[in-house]
């Protein structure tokens, strides 16, 4: 057994070596024991799998780079990658727009606006993407919900094409990201103290002022990471464009499903993956310190 | 450090050009649903005044405070800046300064920048402001930390680049909320005294918050003391601890031992109480307009420093019997700490150099005071 | 309540400031509430709105032998998830949280992988991991994958509550006499539950949500309810794809405020 007892303790000199193991530090063999079964898990489930296909697109069929010299060379794959790109940063920043006036509202003090706000919130969070992307289906359609209000009200004659449209994915991933931007900000505009946009107002300030001024310079790190979080994810964003785009248009993603399922090339997926991977992981990378994934996790 | 610096003396002509402006406050009430955090209070304060606004915690005082700074409304009454109503101004456009609990710096801006935020809302400009600046940062001595942001700087620097911050923009009201909270005991001490100093200096009226009762005494030109709302008692720190207008002012401020009895005569202001083991003596208090009739229960209030204790000799002795229960080494005085015939424990304030001898724990002595140097208060406990 | 500048009546800027709020707060719940009504219409095919009221698609959801082996099956995973990932999370937590780990902060970059990772990178290469061992819709490797993607969020959650938790505490239940193992049993653990149970929480959602590497390893024969899910909106837009949304919602719904109020009593 590891576990140490107080008794167990050297007394005297040893002090300083004992210090830690006061402060409630477990032993190495312990700790060792404890971590190797989520070391293990990782390493097996994720991490091999991960790298066994990426490895697959330079070592398949034989040692080569055929399968991104193809990426570069066929203008299609530029193309996805472009839109992909496009598409996320249209949708960080419409999340941007549309997602920080409600971190504030729910940030402001007072018991029941700030509440329904937060519930308005955290329900779409709850809610499955397949439910919410079914929902902008039910919505889009040409038959659906918006197209029947258009028409019975007369606005327009024949119903419209929205489903399968680059605007239709922007619409639902918007949709669906939108909480990942709203509750980093929200966060830091909760932890900015009460008293710090009181004292710019009791030396002066206006609103729009105070908000320029303090607000919103101290809930930039919430807006960095929900940035970061909210572009990451929509670019490898897969059941959304899958769902309700078109074959116009694919998304990194979707290319990578679509080359693994129908097509069966393993490598070719494989050499998209990667490209995918070094642009979200770079990103993560560059901007690390912005990121604090513990934060939206845990939002008590 | 007494001696005034030449910008000091400048900066005090330029106060006494503000003066005749005060603060008043007048029949102002605010409710939470069934809470009333501010009941009525009314209070005028003097240009150039220190004003404390003593209490314990629920007592309005923070409310009160907020309500001149705009961040609260108050429901009737009315607020005043010398002639000005500022009662319904929004916060920005109310020119008091307020000294934030926490100070409030923005973390964000630099040292120069905090002090310099008044002055561009104003917009004043920039050589003026330059100018300003390095004036304020003189006054509380951080030249050579204009540039820090104000995570460098200790609790002490943060507290004073809030101080300059306030009084940047020559406010014609300071309010500072229990702004040395956060200091140790000695670094307050200190920051009282240096608080203090810059007031008169600047001529400044302040308005300020505290829960402890030796600030107020020490840094105050006036005390208003407040309890459940209500202003209890309004005047010089002397005033509060010699003439305490009730139970609760004297208890609050200072030591003081209450004595809970029975009214057996009145002659003229000259009471007499029965209390635990005898009899005491005391003066009615002042608002105790004939409450004190034979029979009534009543408290007497003395202070430490007034009790005086014997040795008992046996020998029938004026003054209330009892046992030394506890000696308490405090430097300049050493608490005796007596347990009366009946359990109540009273304190006696003795001067170290005239060291009782002889006197130990378990000793039984008799304690007693001129009647003067008492108060009677009407009421149980 | 005041709002930090009482002084001022709601001007022009601060109706604006709501007016917004209030239509994105629609953006958001319109399309999520949507399908409630939908999953109550009579007709088999998508009206809006919806063409009279019947509870039809409800009774084919709950009488429909694929939805029914497809929920069974979501619901085995998510348990099974829920309760590895719950164990291996704490112990990884209370490892690099309390431990002396070689390496500690490079595990706990790695840990954030999972959550950045694209999920279909994921999905092709647990595939190709899973496909030869035959692991693929089978209820192990659906076990596996899903209790790696889910882990992370039960040691991020129990970390943040160990790294609360004063030191002092242990400390004193040290210095009271108590073993270390007593002390963990009697006194930090007691305090981490609420928050284990929060990430056991998160890991079963992450684990019955989860979309794109279920959809990619299901089996003719064992497939997920979001795989179902993702079909049916394929192929056939039937109402019953509501029904089950709402049955899907709801439950989550309860949970999330179950597991928020249980805490909450936690820390009263």
């Amino acid at each position: 057994m590891s576990v140490t007892t107080v008794t167990d303790l050297p007394a005297g000199p040893a002090v300083p070596a004992a210090a830690p193991a006061l402060r409630g530090r477990l032993s190495l063999p312990l700790s060792l024991l404890l971590v190797a079964p989520l070391v293990l898990l990782l390493a097996w489930a994720f991490f091999l799998p991960i790298g066994r296909l990426l490895l697959t697109s330079v070592t398949e069929p034989t040692l080569t780079l055929t399968n991104y010299r193809r990426l570069i060379t066929q203008p299609l794959y530029a193309e996805v990658i472009l839109r992909t790109v496009w598409i996320s940063f249209a949708c960080t920043a419409a999340a941007l727009l549309l997602g920080y006036p409600v971190a504030a509202l729910m940030a402001r003090p007072g018991r029941v606006v700030p509440k329904i706000a937060a519930v308005c919130v955290m329900v779409p969070l709850w809610t499955s993407v397949l439910v919410r992307s079914y929902a902008w289906i039910i919505l889009l359609d040409r038959k659906g919900v918006i197209n029947t209000l258009l028409v019975q009200s007369g606005v327009i004659a024949k119903p419209l094409t929205m489903l399968y449209t680059d605007g239709a994915v922007l619409m639902a991933m918007t949709h669906v990201l939108l909480p990942f931007m709203i509750l980093p900000i929200y966060s830091s505009l909760r932890s900015l103290p009460v008293d710090l946009p009181r004292a710019a107002a009791n030396l002066g300030a206006g609103r729009v002022r105070v908000f320029f001024a303090v607000t919103l310079p101290l809930s930039l790190p919430g807006v960095f990471a929900g940035c970061l979080l909210v572009f990451v994810m929509a670019l490898g964003f897969y059941v959304t464009p899958a769902l309700l785009g078109g074959p116009q248009t694919l998304m990194i993603a979707t290319l990578i499903g679509q080359q693994a399922t129908e097509l069966l090339d393993w490598p070719f997926a494989g050499a998209i993956s990667c490209v995918l991977l070094v642009l979200s992981l770079g990103m993560v990378i560059t901007f690390k310190r912005l990121l604090r994934l513990d934060r939206v996790v845990a939002h008590d | 450090m007494l001696r005034e610096r030449p910008a000091a003396a400048a900066a005090r002509a330029a106060a006494a050009t503000v003066s005749g402006l005060a603060v008043g406050i007048s029949e102002v009430w605010r409710r939470y649903g069934p809470v009333t955090a501010v009941a009525g209070v009314s209070l005028d304060v003097a240009a150039g005044e220190f004003v404390s606004l003593l209490g314990p915690s629920g007592s309005g005082k923070t409310t009160l405070l907020m309500m001149l700074a705009g961040f609260e409304q108050p429901q009737s009454g009315r607020l005043t800046v010398g002639e000005r109503d500022i009662t319904r101004v929004a916060p920005n456009k109310r020119n008091v300064a307020m000294v934030f609990q926490r100070y409030a710096l923005f973390p964000h801006m630099t040292v120069a920048e905090n002090i310099a935020f008044p002055l561009r809302m104003r917009r004043i400009g920039r050589a003026e402001r330059e100018a300003r600046i390095r004036r304020a940062l003189d006054m509380v001595k951080l030249e050579a930390q204009a540039g820090r942001k104000p995570a460098e700087l200790s609790g002490g620097q943060q507290q004073r680049v809030a101080l300059a911050r306030a009084i940047v923009f020559e406010p014609p009201v300071i309010l500072m909320d229990e702004p040395l909270g956060a200091l140790d005991k000695k670094l307050r001490q200190h920051m009282q005294i240096e608080l203090k100093q810059l007031q008169r200096r600047l001529g400044a009226t302040v308005i300020y918050v505290t829960h402890d009762q030796e600030e107020a005494l020490t840094m105050s030109d006036r005390v208003a003391v407040l309890n459940h709302g209500k202003l209890v008692q309004l005047g010089p720190p002397r005033a509060l601890y010699d003439q305490p207008a009730d139970a609760f002012v004297a208890d609050f401020i200072g030591e003081m031992n209450l004595l809970p009895g029975t009214v057996r005569a009145m002659t003229g202001e000259l009471c007499t109480l029965a209390v635990d083991g005898g009899t005491a003596v005391g003066m009615a208090a002042s608002n105790s307009d004939g409450q004190l009739a034979s029979g009534k229960p009543a408290r007497v209030a003395v202070r430490p420093e007034h009790v005086e204790l014997v040795a008992a000799s046996g020998a029938a002795q004026d003054g209330l019997p009892g046992q030394l229960a506890e000696i308490v080494f405090n430097g300049a005085t050493t608490a005796m700490l007596v347990e009366l015939a009946g359990g109540t424990m009273l304190r006696a304030d003795i001067s170290t150099r005239s060291s009782l001898a002889g006197l130990h724990p378990g000793s039984p002595v008799v304690a007693s005071w001129a009647a003067g140097a008492a108060l009677v208060f009407p009421g149980a406990a | 309540m005041t709002d930090g500048a009482t002084g001022a009546r709601a001007s022009g800027g601060e109706w604006l400031f709501h007016a917004i709020c209030v239509l994105v707060l629609l953006f958001l719940m319109v399309p999520t509430l949507l399908i409630v009504p939908m999953s109550f219409s009579a007709t088999a095919y998508l009206t809006f709105p919806p063409a009279g009221f019947s509870f039809e698609w409800y009774h084919t959801f709950l009488t429909d032998p694929e939805w029914i082996d497809a929920t069974l099956f979501s619901l085995r995973v998510a348990a099974l998830t829920t309760l590895a990932s719950t164990v291996v999370g704490t112990m990884g937590a209370l490892a690099l949280v309390r431990g002396r780990l070689p390496g500690r902060q490079t595990i706990e970059a790695l840990l954030l992988a999972p959550l950045i990772v694209p999920p279909i990178i994921v999905a092709i290469g647990v595939y190709l991991q899973f496909a030869p061992l035959g692991l693929t819709g089978t209820l192990p490797g659906f076990v596996l994958i899903h209790t790696a993607l889910a882990v992370p969020y039960v040691v991020l959650v129990v970390s943040a509550a160990l790294q609360r938790l004063p030191p002092s505490l242990e400390m004193a239940g040290l210095n009271l006499g108590g073993s270390r193992l007593a002390c963990f049993r009697r006194i930090t653990l007691p305090l981490i539950a609420p928050s284990i149970l929060a990430g056991a929480v998160f890991a079963f959602l992450a684990s019955f949500d989860e979309t794109v590497v279920s959809f990619f390893i299901s089996g003719v024969e064992h497939k997920t309810v979001t795989r179902k899910l993702f079909e049916d909106i394929e192929f056939n837009l039937s109402p019953v794809i509501a029904a089950a949304s709402t049955v899907f919602v709801v439950s989550t719904i309860l949970m999330m405020w179950l597991a928020d109020a249980s805490k909450k009593a936690a820390t009263q």
